[in-house]
């Protein structure tokens, strides 16, 4: 069982450090001046001469799983920061390897110093970002401010000078354009300035999130690792700033909506039911029961008159009013010797009479009325 | 982008949010929809009687007498003019009629002087004769009571008066010749 554990670890182990291609710097003020490539072969040679001819030779850098692994749970990160976790340098492939086998025969070995300035001369004491000591947010300010230095990153023998590609990860329509980015570094400066910006500045109100260069070749390097990990960090952060805005509640706002749309429903029923006065318009005219029984008295004087027009043509009273060229509907007509009585009635069952003997002194308003218009005989 | 912002299209409650205020301003407005149809009839009724009134005058001035009457929504031949679509007395909303009345006026009666062989008249005083001539008048024939107190309203200085669903304006001037007389 312990065996199986050991075996385990060192396979996690080999896995953590299989990127770790590039020398790393002496220091920490390595760092910031420009890295010098370390002579591998000869470092390797000098440490394992006799198992560095039956290795296998160094596998291509791989792309694929750090480039989609960061838009997710940042399994990614999780990666880079095993590399970083590890306690021994590893500037080389062969490094590696037989740190790895060392680490099989037994305890794991002290990191190998050595001096990047000269290969022969006595090795300086590395500094080893572990970024589990001191906390995420430590190593995360540190990364930052290394990264707002500009640390360039010079150009190392064995990398070609070839534009690589960078997929830009927070990008959101579906055919991500590629930039090319120098490899080397100094195209991305911007982008690492306005990130580190952005990144002090909280990283949450930058409109354009800073972009992820993966640089698919070179990241090997500690500061290759170390703007990596700043970038994503970053980008987490941005990332969880945009989610961190509360969105509005679908299913509440849906409920509002329904009792705005019942309140509405209920006021245009009670306005079409009963309309309130703002809502009425004018209401048209009804005619007054004076005005009605005045017209009654001018229509009863206006058939007297067709009575009279017959008297004066024929000397007598008609029969009846249909002996009347002209008549008016309602009226009754009585014939008593040489007099009449015109009849009608008002909407509420009173009546008018027109008595031709001695017509009622109402009738001299709508005789006025029938007058001859003035300055006609 | 999230999922949110992603969602296009109108919800349920969208859609019943619509329609609400939709039923509420048809609500607000067909009172005044409503309205606004009766007061085109009455202005419509309005501007009938005038014409009506202002041809049967032209025709009093140029023959003497009214137009002869006609039966509701036919226009007598001297109101030919009148006739047509879109015009007075062919609407649909209502009936316009022309009728000539009789009147009987006492009118003063120039005595001739007497002869002098004749006595002389213990009281001399005006001799007053009825005579028959005519007035015009134009009806308006709806079951809208409405529209005819509107009309009763709006001639308000003028003889009218509503008799069952007939509103008439009578047209006092007096023809020189009755009706009937040739």
């Amino acid at each position: 069982m312990a065996r199986k554990k050991k075996k385990r670890k060192q396979r996690s182990q080999q896995q953590a450090t299989v990127p770790a291609v590039s020398p790393v710097p002496a220091a920490s003020d390595a760092l910031i001046a420009p890295a010098t490539p370390v002579p591998v072969e000869e470092t390797a040679a000098a440490t394992l001469p006799d198992r560095a001819a039956n290795l296998p030779t160094p596998p291509a850098a791989d792309v694929t799983p750090r480039s989609t692994a960061l838009d997710d749970e940042a399994p990614g990160v999780e990666n880079l920061d095993a590399d970083l976790d590890l306690d021994v340098v590893v500037d080389s492939y062969e490094n590696l390897v037989a740190a790895v086998t060392d680490m099989a025969d037994g305890p794991a070995s002290p990191p190998v110093r050595r001096d990047s300035h000269s290969p022969g001369a006595e090795a300086e004491v590395e500094e080893v970002h572990d970024l589990d000591d001191d906390g995420a947010a430590a190593s995360v300010d540190r990364l930052i401010a290394q990264v707002g230095r500009g640390a360039p990153a010079a150009p190392t023998a064995d990398e070609p000078d070839e534009d690589v590609p960078v997929i830009d990860l927070d990008e959101d329509v579906p055919a991500a354009r590629a930039r090319v980015m120098p490899r080397g570094g100094t195209q991305p400066t911007a982008d690492m300035e306005r990130l580190a910006r952005a990144a002090a500045a909280g990283g949450i109100d930058d409109p354009a999130p800073p972009p992820i260069p993966v640089d698919l070749g070179a990241v090997s390097t500690p500061e290759a690792r170390a703007r990596l990990l700043a970038e994503a960090l970053a980008h987490a952060e941005h990332k969880e700033a945009r989610y961190r805005v509360p969105l509005a509640d679908a299913r509440r706002v849906a409920w509002l909506k329904s009792g705005a749309a019942a309140v509405l429903i209920v006021a245009a029923g009670v306005v079409a039911l009963a309309p309130p006065e703002w809502v009425r318009p004018a209401p048209p005219a009804v005619l007054s029961e004076g005005a009605r029984t005045q017209g009654l008295r001018l229509a009863l004087l206006l058939q007297a008159h067709q009575v009279e027009a017959y008297r004066v043509r024929t000397q007598q009273l008609p029969v009846s009013l249909d002996a009347l060229p002209m008549q008016l509907g309602g009226v009754r007509y009585t014939r008593s010797g040489r007099s009449y009585q015109l009849v009608t009635f008002t909407p509420d069952g009173g009546a008018i009479v027109y008595d031709a003997t001695d017509p009622s002194p109402a009738f001299r308003v709508p005789e006025g009325a029938l007058a001859p218009v003035h300055g006609e005989p | 982008m999230s999922a949110v912002a992603h969602r296009r299209g109108a919800t349920f409650a969208d859609v019943l949010v619509f329609l609400a205020t939709v039923s509420l301003a048809a609500a607000l407005l067909y009172p005044a929809w409503s309205a606004r149809g009766f007061r085109e009839r009455v202005e419509t009724a309005v501007a009938d009687v005038e014409a009506v009134s202002a041809a049967a005058r032209r025709a009093l001035q140029e023959t003497g007498r009214w137009p002869e009457a006609a039966p509701p929504g036919t226009a007598p031949p001297e109101l030919a003019g009148l006739t047509g679509e879109g015009s007075a007395f062919s609407r649909t909303d209502f009936r316009v009629g022309w009728t000539s009345w009789n009147v009987v006026d006492s009118v003063e009666v120039v005595q001739p002087p007497p002869a002098p062989e004749d006595t002389p008249p213990e009281t001399i005083g005006r001799m007053m004769a009825p005579v028959s001539r005519s007035v015009g008048g134009v009806s308006i024939h709806s079951g809208d009571s409405a529209l005819l107190a509107e009309l009763s309203e709006h001639f308000a200085g003028e003889p009218t008066f509503v008799l069952d669903t007939m509103w008439m304006l009578v047209l006092t001037e007096r023809s020189t010749r009755p009706v009937g007389e040739p």
